[in-house]
């Protein structure tokens, strides 16, 4: 058997040993390498704990034996293989679940809050402390489809928070939610699509949000929570009688969308924006098409062979991830154009209908999928994924990943499952 | 003897002596021959010795005959002494000539024989015949002129004669032969001489022969025998193949020899065929039990292997004389001629078909189950934008499930508990109507779902409807012209049905079992299944008409379908496709489907190619521009096909069967009108459970994905992405 030089290191210092290359039998696995390494440790201190460590050959996870892992990447047996460990994710903990009375379509998470959006056509939210219905929103007449926070600047000092959903009776929703007295009130009713809206993405400035939808449009509306002025809106307060004042209280003032766009030929599954001017849709034409929303027009399309069921970016290493209808989750680079795939990760057996990056560290995903299956990602591991996170018994419909510590997924089983990620050693990686 | 002899000599010679002594007795004869007076004195001496001599030679005669037949009586002996030797001496000549004499020749003395005096007349003849008893052995002597009576001697002579043996009796042809050189062996030999000594001593002439030869041989003048030559001592044989080696065989020959077939070759026997098999060979007793039960076709061994010590105590074989006679069989029943065998390699027969890798995209694996029927799901239908999915279920309730998800979002209940026939959605995008077929009625149903704008503009559509009064006679008219029923219709405007979304219901004297929808949305067909007239009826939504295309229909209506874009419309009975053309109002033509049952029909959205699945298992696809008869048939089902689809945008087709697969095939049809559609099976979707021998009922492609949805008697709905 083949003896390789290895060379290990990290950026972990709590973990360093020496860097003076070791040479190994090429038969060695990851837990071998762990092992050696936690020697090593003990050797320089004593009281050093075991720990777990993974290992990344090449930019990869060591997932079969080094030899193996080397051929595969054709790297030299020769020289001296440089090998990054770090301590090992822990696998996410379930936290808590929370029980709605219809399926869920949409999640998002705040700091204090939980937002779901059901089948029922109610939007509720819940407290995250106490997990809680803090407050029900009952606007739409056909189930939600999508939901999202609208983050005003002044953070969560503010009294009021604001959010917007999406439904099948082809309105957007926005909402204005009184902490203090746990009220959530409808405040604008954006009517202009035609189908059912099937996603929504709100600008990094919080100014405007974009929808996307069954008329297989994408529309771009204002965000902002005072009505327009010397617009529609206006009047509609102004020339309101009493009885229609009420209603409006009831179903919120009526929005137009600022702007259309239309080149997909199926509906909008998946909206994002790369920044904040360039919103990139997911369609189920295959299609993924970068916008300027600025002027309107599509910059760039990237062509896949599957239809596209939901789209996210990462802004930390500028990738677009998509799920797939063929079980397969994509990462695509905005930059590029036509018909190319930066690589697959195959692992879930049904529709793959989330996706989320993880807010603070490049490497991390999770996807949700029918298969019931929640599963977390390092890009890093290109054959499988890190941890499988099994609490649905039904479809998952949609997650949430709250700055890298909280994930949280809805399904069909009418539950919300929370999971704590543990990301201490990640945290140090980035600083 | 010796003395009589000497006697005729003395007397002779005394003769001479004394002739005239012998006058005297010349007178007695002068009486008998007057004529003669000179001559007859010389000559009567002559006669006289001539006489005596005769009579001494007759007694002779007499004598050696006497002394010959001793036996016989002495009568004859005195008949002969006393007939007086009237010997005739005129030899054997013919008697006529002494017809004219007096006389009929000369004794022995010279003297004439007169003819005897013969004057009876027939009456004495017959007196002679009647009282002569010796009559019978009477004879005419012709010589002598007298009658001769036969002795019996002389009968049995003649008798011997007739018989052919020995003229006398006494000799006997078959006394024993007694062999000179007898069989048994003797002790001495026949002859006893010693040899001589010459015999052993060589020849003096013999050797002066051999001396002369030798001399001549020396001297060339003799030349020996040439010496046998090898060859000729070679022992010759006679080639039996020498003529055919040297001929050219002919062709019938060469083919003969060609296809000579070996007899065929006898098994030779196993392990256990031995006195002595070894353990593993020899059957168990059930094994045994087994043998004997079954058929003898059936079984492996002809005979049950057994074991013995040793060779001596195996008994003879029973069936020795069945086996050699089906040996005689085989070969006297063997192929006398070869069969032509062609080597064709297995794979070159296989059609070179792409792979299916390079056809997708297609359906490829379970994505959802739509569950929540209570019953077997009977139909499904996809609405045109794809997002919604109608189905109906034998207990009578229709749901809408929402595609991506599915999520069943209406569910229509009000229909009764009657199994659903069948559902499809008006295909016309700018109304939301799902036509459903019940009992015997159509209930057309507005499931307010998708865009609000259109399920209102749809029902305001249906309110503002206002039948006119002309229109109604003009019905009853053609109602009665056609002699059959035109269906009313029925608008639902109020109530729990209203609510539920029923709009109009159309009622059929009979139950209907299908319904589909013209492309533009318009017009509908329906299948009234039964022996009437009235099978097939379309209706016209906007304005609520109805009408019965056919006066009579050839065998039972299965399924009805418009061309997609041409006035055309197919009607399927159990064997036959009919197109009619709808303006012309004829038969356009008529596709054999080479099927006992047709189940279903679909038609490729190009119009051209058509799908037709039947119950007995088989899928035929139709060029319409080529033939009558299917371009493919594909039995890819092991169980009946209950329904079969085209997609709408990618080359694909499927198929859904009891046996609960669905087989999506690639079915690519080409502008070029030289080139055939490609058809290749890409997929089984195995997923649905057979239920009461049902399986997959319905399937539909979606309209813009290659997904398939296909329903099933397990109650469920599965999406194949």
């Amino acid at each position: 058997m083949a003896q390789i030089q290895v060379k290990f290191f990290t950026q972990q210092k709590k973990y360093e040993v020496s860097e003076a290359p070791f040479s190994v039998l090429g038969s060695v696995s990851g837990s071998d390498l762990c092992d050696l390494i936690n020697k090593l440790r003990l050797e320089q201190d004593d009281e050093s704990e075991k720990k777990s460590f993974d290992f990344i050959v090449n930019g990869e996870f060591l997932r079969s034996s080094l030899l193996q892992h080397i051929e595969e990447k054709g790297l030299s047996v020769e020289s001296v293989l440089p090998v990054e460990y770090f301590e090992a994710k822990e696998s996410p903990e379930l936290k808590s679940t929370l029980s709605e009375n219809d399926w869920i379509s949409g999640i998002q998470l705040n700091k204090q809050h939980i937002l779901t959006g059901t089948y029922d056509c109610s939007v509720n939210i819940w407290c995250r402390n106490s997990e809680t219905k803090l407050a029900t929103g009952l606007a739409h007449t056909e189930p939600i489809k999508c939901i999202a926070w609208i983050p005003s600047f002044g953070g969560e000092n503010d009294s009021n928070e604001k959010l917007a959903s999406t439904s099948q009776d082809q309105k957007i929703v926005l909402w204005d939610f009184d902490k203090e007295k746990n009220s959530l009130r409808p405040k604008f009713s954006c009517k202009g699509h035609s189908r059912s809206v099937e996603s929504i993405a709100v600008n990094s400035k919080h100014e405007t949000f974009a929808s996307g939808s069954w008329d297989c449009t994408i529309k771009l509306w204002s965000a902002s929570y005072v009505p327009e002025k010397g617009g529609l809106e206006d009047e509609q307060i102004s020339s309101a009688s009493k009885k229609k004042r009420a209603k409006l209280e009831q179903t919120g003032i009526s929005r137009v969308p600022q702007m259309t766009v239309a080149g997909h030929t199926e509906v909008v599954s998946g909206l994002v924006w790369v920044d904040n001017n360039q919103l990139c849709s997911g369609s189920w034409d295959h299609t993924l098409r970068l916008w300027d929303m600025s002027e309107g027009k599509e910059t760039s399309q990237l062509r896949g062979t599957k239809a596209i069921l939901s789209v996210d970016y990462s802004k930390l290493n500028q990738t677009l991830v998509t799920g797939n209808t063929d079980r397969h989750v994509r990462l695509w680079d905005p930059r590029s154009t036509g018909s190319v795939v930066k690589s697959n990760r195959t692992s879930h057996h049904g529709w793959v209908t989330c996706v989320k990056w993880c807010k603070t560290n490049s490497n991390l995903l999770v996807t949700g999928s029918l298969d019931n299956l929640v599963k977390m990602w390092d890009i890093r591991s290109t054959k499988t994924p890190l941890f499988d996170l099994t609490a649905h018994t039904d479809k998952v419909m949609c997650l949430d990943w709250h700055k890298s510590e909280t994930i949280a997924s809805g399904g069909a089983d009418n539950k919300v499952f929370l999971f704590s990620a543990h990301d201490g050693s990640l945290q140090q990686t980035l600083s | 003897m010796k003395a009589k002899k000497r006697q005729f000599l003395e007397e002779n010679t005394s003769l001479s002596l004394n002739q005239e002594s012998l006058f005297p007795s010349k007178g007695k004869l002068d009486i008998d021959d007057e004529d003669s007076s000179d001559e007859s004195v010389v000559e009567s001496s002559d006669e006289e010795v001539l006489e005596k001599e005769t009579e001494y030679f007759n007694k002779l005669q007499a004598k050696s005959a006497q002394t010959i037949e001793k036996p016989y009586s002495s009568d004859v002996d005195d008949d002969v002494s006393d007939d007086e030797d009237l010997r005739n001496t005129v030899g054997n000549i013919p008697m006529e000539w002494y017809e004219n004499f007096p006389h009929i020749g000369y004794d022995l003395d010279g003297r004439t024989i007169s003819k005897p005096i013969r004057n009876q007349d027939e009456l004495d003849k017959f007196l002679d015949k009647m009282e002569n008893k010796n009559y019978w052995r009477t004879v005419h002597d012709k010589q002598t002129g007298r009658d001769h009576v036969l002795t019996s001697e002389e009968l049995q002579l003649i008798q011997r004669l007739k018989k052919g043996s020995f003229y006398t009796s006494g000799i006997d042809p078959h006394e024993p032969y007694v062999d000179f050189f007898t069989h048994e062996k003797m002790i001495h030999p026949v002859t006893n001489i010693p040899e001589h000594k010459r015999s052993f001593t060589p020849s003096i002439i013999e050797k002066r022969k051999v001396g002369k030869l030798v001399h001549a041989i020396k001297m060339g003048w003799l030349k020996p025998r040439k010496p046998k030559t090898d060859e000729s001592e070679e022992p010759k044989f006679y080639d039996l193949w020498e003529e055919t080696e040297s001929k050219t065989p002919t062709n019938s020959e060469l083919a003969r020899q060609k296809m000579a077939i070996p007899a065929p070759k006898t098994q030779l026997p196993g392990h256990e065929a031995s006195y002595n098999p070894p353990p593993e060979y020899l059957p168990s007793q059930e094994e045994i039990d087994k043998w004997k039960e079954d058929d003898e076709d059936e079984r492996k061994l002809d005979f049950i292997p057994e074991k013995f010590d040793s060779l001596r105590q195996v008994p003879q074989y029973p069936t020795f004389i069945q086996e050699r006679f089906s040996r005689c069989l085989d070969l006297y029943l063997c192929p006398r001629q070869r069969k032509m065998k062609v080597m064709v390699n297995p794979e070159e027969l296989i059609p070179n078909l792409p792979k299916p890798k390079d056809l997708q995209p297609f359906p490829t694996f379970q994505a959802l189950c739509y569950k929540g029927h209570k019953a077997m799901v009977r139909t499904i239908s996809v609405d045109s934008t794809g997002q919604w999915l109608a189905s109906g279920s034998d207990d009578g309730i229709i749901r809408v499930w929402e595609v991506a998800t599915s999520r069943c979002l209406r569910e229509i209940t009000t229909l009764g508990d009657q199994p659903v026939k069948c559902v499809s959605w008006c295909p016309n995008k700018s109304v939301c109507l799902l036509a459903v077929a019940l009992e015997n009625k159509i209930v057309i149903i507005n499931p307010s779902i998708g865009d609000k704008l259109i399920y209102s503009a749809t029902d305001s559509l249906l309110q503002s409807f206002q039948p006119l009064a002309d229109e109604e006679t003009t019905n009853k008219q053609e109602s009665e012209k056609s002699n059959a029923v035109i269906p009313p219709w029925k608008t639902v405007e109020t109530g729990l049905p209203y609510q539920d979304g029923q709009r109009l219901v159309i009622t059929h004297p009979k139950d209907v079992s299908k319904v589909t929808w013209h492309a533009k949305g318009d017009y509908l067909a329906c299948v009234v299944p039964g022996n009437g007239h009235a099978q097939v009826f379309l209706h016209q939504l906007t304005k609520q008409r109805s009408q019965t295309p056919f006066t009579k229909c050839k065998g039972a209506v299965q399924s009805v379908l418009f061309h997609p874009t041409r006035p055309f419309l197919f009607v399927a009975t159990q064997q036959y496709v009919r197109v009619y053309n709808l303006v012309k109002q004829q038969l356009t033509k008529k596709l054999m489907a080479n099927s006992k049952w047709i189940s279903s029909l679909a038609i490729h959205p190009g119009g051209d190619n058509l799908l037709v699945g039947s119950y007995d298992c088989r899928l035929s696809w139709f060029d319409m521009d080529l033939s009558t008869k299917p371009y493919k048939t594909m039995r890819y089902h092991k169980r009946a096909i209950r329904s079969c689809c085209y997609h709408p945008k990618y080359p694909l087709f499927a198929s859904g069967g009891d046996d609960g697969n669905v087989v999506v095939s690639h079915g690519m049809v080409y502008s070029d009108l030289m080139q055939n559609p490609l058809i290749v099976p890409v997929k089984v979707l195995k997923g649905h459970k057979v239920e009461r021998n049902l399986g997959v009922l319905d399937c539909c492609f979606h309209p813009h994905q290659p997904w398939i949805f296909s329903s099933a008697a397990d109650k469920t709905i599965r999406l194949f992405t």
